[in-house]
This record gives C-alpha cells, sequence and structure tokens, in this order.
C-alpha cells in the first residue's frame, strides 16, 4: 500500500496579505515532492468537505458565519493574524475535506496512510473561533469524522506544531475518547498549553522553552507524549504536523533539524505500526521558512512513504 | 502596547521601566493577548527586557 498525499490549487488561492501564512508555502512543498523518490504517492485533489463534517467540529451557525464574512471581492479580518479573501471559504471546506479523504481512505485500508498539503491550516480554530490563521479545525474534524462514520472509539491527535494547538484541545476538551498530545514553544502564542491543562484526562501538553533543540522534543515524546498515547491506545493517529519549530522558522525559537522532523515522523509511524495497523493521517499546519519547509515536509511524506510499504 | 518599531532603547531604560514592561509582556504573552505572527517578537523583547534587569 502506498500514502495518498492530498491538496488542491483553490488552497492556493487563499490569500492573506501580508502574511507568512502564505500561497507559496503550498507551492514550496508542491517543489520538494516533485522529485522521482515520491513517484509512488497516491495523488488527488481534496474533495470539497459538506456542512455535516464541519458541524462535526464546529457549530452550525459558526460554519455559516465564515461563508458569510467570506468577501465577493478585497479582504476582510477576523483577528489580527487571520483575513478572509474571496477564496477563503472554499480553500477551508477543501481543506477539511482533504481531510476527511485522508481519514476514508486509511480506514478503509485503501491506503496505509495520508499527508494532506492544505492550507488554511486548522488546529487554532476553536468551536466558534476562527483565530491563528485558521479557519476549520481540520485535525479535530479527521478524527471525529474518523469516530462517527468509521467506528473507530479512540482517536489520538499528535501535534509537533511549535504553537500549541488551543482550538484542538479546546474541542476535545470533554470528551475522554479523544486524545490530544502537544509539544509547542511555551510562552508563545496563543498563550495556552500548560502541563495542568489535563481537559477530561485526554490532554497531554509538554511546553518547551525557545531554545530547546531536538534532545528536549525527543525527550518530551520518549517520556511523556509516546507513554501516554500508549495507554491511550488509539485506533487512527492524526498528526497536526506544523515545521515551524525547525530553527530556520522565523515566528518562534525552538531548533530543530530536518532530522529531528524524521526522527518524530519514525516514531508516530513505529507507534501506530504497532498499534493501529500503521493508521496516519497527517495534515499540515505551520511552518514559515519555505526552504526548510519543504525539506521538512519531503522527509515526513519519505518516512510515511516508507512506512507504508 | 510594544511594538517593535518605536520600542524605546534599552540602553536607556531604568530597571523599573524595564521590570514594568516586562510584566506586562509576560501578562499579555500568558492571557493569549498577542497575535501569532507578532509572539516571537514580543517574546525575544521580553527575553531582552529580562537581561537587562539582571545586568543593572
Amino acid at each position: 500500500m502506498t500514502t495518498l498525499l492530498l491538496s488542491h490549487q483553490i488552497c492556493v488561492r487563499h490569500e492573506m496579505p501580508g502574511s507568512p501564512e502564505s500561497p507559496s508555502r503550498l507551492e514550496a512543498i508542491e517543489q520538494a515532492l516533485q522529485s522521482e523518490q515520491f513517484s509512488p504517492l497516491q495523488r488527488e485533489d481534496c474533495p470539497t468537505a459538506l456542512k455535516h463534517h464541519i458541524a462535526l467540529a464546529h457549530g452550525g451557525d459558526y460554519i455559516d458565519e465564515i461563508r458569510d464574512l467570506t468577501p465577493e471581492s478585497g479582504y476582510f479580518r477576523v483577528d489580527g493574524d487571520t483575513t478572509l479573501c474571496p477564496h477563503s471559504y472554499e480553500a477551508a471546506l477543501k481543506a477539511a475535506g482533504g481531510a476527511i479523504r485522508a481519514v476514508d481512505a486509511v480506514m478503509s485500508g485503501e491506503v496505509a496512510n495520508a499527508f494532506c498539503a492544505v492550507r488554511p491550516p486548522g488546529h487554532h480554530a476553536t468551536k466558534h473561533q476562527a483565530m491563528g490563521f485558521c479557519l476549520f479545525n481540520n485535525a479535530a474534524i479527521a478524527a471525529l469524522h474518523a469516530r462517527q462514520q468509521h467506528g473507530a472509539e479512540r482517536l489520538a491527535v499528535i501535534d509537533f506544531d511549535v504553537h500549541h494547538g488551543n482550538g484542538t484541545q479546546d474541542i476535545f476538551w470533554d470528551q475522554p475518547d479523544m486524545f490530544y498530545g502537544s509539544t509547542h514553544q511555551m510562552p508563545l502564542y496563543p498563550g495556552s498549553g500548560a502541563v495542568s491543562e489535563t481537559g477530561a484526562g485526554n490532554i497531554v501538553n509538554t511546553p518547551l522553552q525557545s531554545g530547546a533543540d531536538g534532545s528536549k522534543i525527543k525527550e518530551a515524546f520518549n517520556d511523556r507524549l509516546l507513554p501516554a498515547l500508549h495507554n491511550f491506545s488509539p485506533d487512527l493517529v492524526v498528526i497536526s504536523a506544523g515545521f515551524d519549530a525547525h530553527i530556520d522558522d522565523p515566528l518562534a525559537g525552538l531548533r530543530l533539524t530536518t532530522d529531528d522532523f524524521r526522527w518524530l515522523t519514525l516514531k508516530l509511524a513505529e507507534f501506530s505500526d504497532h498499534h493501529c495497523d500503521g493508521r496516519i493521517v497527517s495534515l499540515l499546519e505551520g511552518g514559515y521558512d519555505l526552504r526548510a519547509l519543504g525539506d521538512c515536509v519531503a522527509t515526513h511524506v519519505d518516512v510515511l512513504l516508507d512506512a507504508g510499504l | 502596547m510594544t511594538n517593535d518599531a518605536n520600542a524605546p532603547d534599552l540602553k536607556a531604560m531604568s530597571f523599573e521601566q524595564s521590570l514594568s514592561e516586562l510584566e506586562e509582556i509576560v501578562s499579555r504573552l500568558e492571557q493569549g493577548d498577542v497575535e501569532l505572527e507578532r509572539s516571537i517578537t514580543i517574546y525575544e523583547r521580553g527575553e531582552a527586557l529580562r537581561k537587562h534587569c539582571d545586568d543593572l
């Protein structure tokens, strides 16, 4: 079996003027995944998520609100970081649709695992609020869809984006069968992610200080996240794959190398192989240095491809 | 509000001024009252203020 790669051109047309969360991020990834080693990927365009998919994580009113706020021309600012352009609503539906298709393909055994190169990202979007470049919470939607549509009982989201996924934590907060584990720099945006935030016992936050390198994140994975994941025993692992903990990233102060992201992906692939038949759905979150982003995604997808063989 | 373009030069700041701005930064970071795009700049300003306080 192979790895499914989902993306869509409309995700490139979602623009926020002057923002580091730019269309060129997906172009850098597309370029990085052009080489021969990625020819075995099963490449597909994201389908459009339906309203009932989005409603798994967000209220019906919220979806309509985002649709109604999307301008016919020009821009509409939702928060200090997040702007809607005429293509944003459609791009957000494609990003969530990619997550839905990835779950369907992985849970049915059609592919071994999947990576969604999509934007806008999702992990800051709470039940009722778009923020931090995020409109719909793609990772939470993926996990909740796996439960509703495929009978998975226990779902885990592992988030190694440098920023805490406050939105995913908010959506999973009182749901003991939905695990959220995060490594992130703290203090930093969005301000949440302390060890003391544990939800229904299903939230494991492992904050790292500015300047922490690969050894610290490996320690966090080996000592806290992986044992907690082992105890939780998920039926599917969803990865909120942000690559902004890279040393070259301009928006944060961690010092991971591309090889450290290989290690993180390998660990999650090994875990999934042993505990849930290798089922992984990985979704792009942050990562703002274009060269580092391309290199890291190529490395991440390379490990997923190997794991699926 | 701390702004990277008009933040006062550290060298000209007293201990009290530095500590006051540092406390404001820590409070804003903890409350999430900082945009994602600017939070690293504000954090780094806080680190510089902390070092300045230590050195005074």
